[in-house]
């Protein structure tokens, strides 16, 4: 029978402590609403951002047709990654416990995973890309390489690919 | 026991569906863009709808076997397809503002539309999820 000195309580169960600056009592900026919005607002940056180096690069590779489809896809990608690889905002407080736990073995595990996919990427685009050539100007119009107008979704394809693989491979 | 039967249905269902996401977006490419160039994004198409169907029915329906809240769900993903609808067009109208360029040829209605879907349905995955923070 627990007396309660041994049971280990969550942080998310612990009464708020009015000393504790994030304590959800204490402040809006400690909740997960709070935390949710801050990774909305981070990921929708990001795939601004990147979004916008695409475009900075040569205005051809995100015109108006295209430019809607890259910025969700990148969205998508991060919202993924940032959301629910690395668990920002979906499970408990994220903040509360990020200066603690930021060197933890789980939190490096997490990094590896990322530099294993980011360099996943880079190879299978530079692979896709050399090959496609041997398609032929129709046949590497599915990539559309040629034109180079979805350059920006190529990276983008083979990163959910490589995040993907190694989440559910059990890499991390 | 493994519910092979009804992965296979599921399996069935998510491409069946993907199938009928493809062609009906390419009619309406060529309805809404008059481009020929729809048919050239079908390839690319159709392995986005795969992944679409397969979130949205074994994440977010949680087939086969999770009991969900079936009603919740169903409005859920009219909600998330309705979604993916609007911010098609909001992008197709503020586009040309933002980027430059034109979009009087729009051959990329399915490609946009699955990708702002897909956007929400895994919104809807991680907002709900339980992964464990790092």
């Amino acid at each position: 029978m627990s007396t309660g000195t041994d049971t280990q309580v969550s942080p998310a169960e612990r009464p708020s402590d009015p000393t504790d600056p994030l304590s959800s009592s204490t402040s809006f900026w400690a909740s997960k609403t709070a935390e949710r919005i801050l990774t909305m607002l981070v990921v929708w940056g990001a795939a601004a951002a990147v979004t916008y180096v695409f475009w900075w690069v040569d205005n051809g590779l995100v015109d108006a047709s295209l430019f809607s489809a890259v910025f969700a896809y990148w969205g998508l990608f991060f919202t993924f990654t940032l959301g629910l690889y690395l668990g920002l905002g979906g499970g408990d407080c994220y903040s509360c416990t990020l200066q603690s736990e930021l060197f933890s073995p789980e939190a490096l595990r997490k990094a590896a995973g990322i530099g294993i996919a980011m360099i996943g990427t880079a190879i299978s685009v530079a692979l896709t890309t050399h090959f496609a050539q041997y398609a032929g100007p129709d046949g590497a119009q599915g990539l559309n390489l040629a034109g180079t107008q979805v350059f920006s979704l190529l990276p983008l394809h083979w990163g959910f690919v490589w995040v993907v693989f190694v989440q559910h491979v059990g890499l991390v | 026991m493994t519910n092979i039967g009804g992965k296979l249905g599921v399996l069935l269902a998510i491409v069946v569906l993907a199938a009928i996401s493809v062609f009906a977006m390419t009619a309406l490419d060529w309805h809404v863009a008059g481009s020929d160039d729809a048919q050239g994004l079908l390839g690319l198409d159709i392995d986005l709808w795969l992944i679409f169907w397969t979130l949205m029915l074994t994440g977010y329906w949680g087939l086969p076997g999770k009991d969900v809240p079936y009603a919740r769900k169903a409005i859920g993903t009219v909600a998330i397809l309705v979604l993916g609808v609007i911010f098609t067009y909001l992008f197709k109208a503020i586009s040309p503002g933002i980027v430059g360029g034109s979009v009087d040829e729009y051959p990329l209605m399915s490609l946009t539309f699955v990708a702002w879907s897909l956007v929400f349905v895994m919104s809807a995955l991680w907002v709900g999820s339980f992964y464990p923070k790092i």
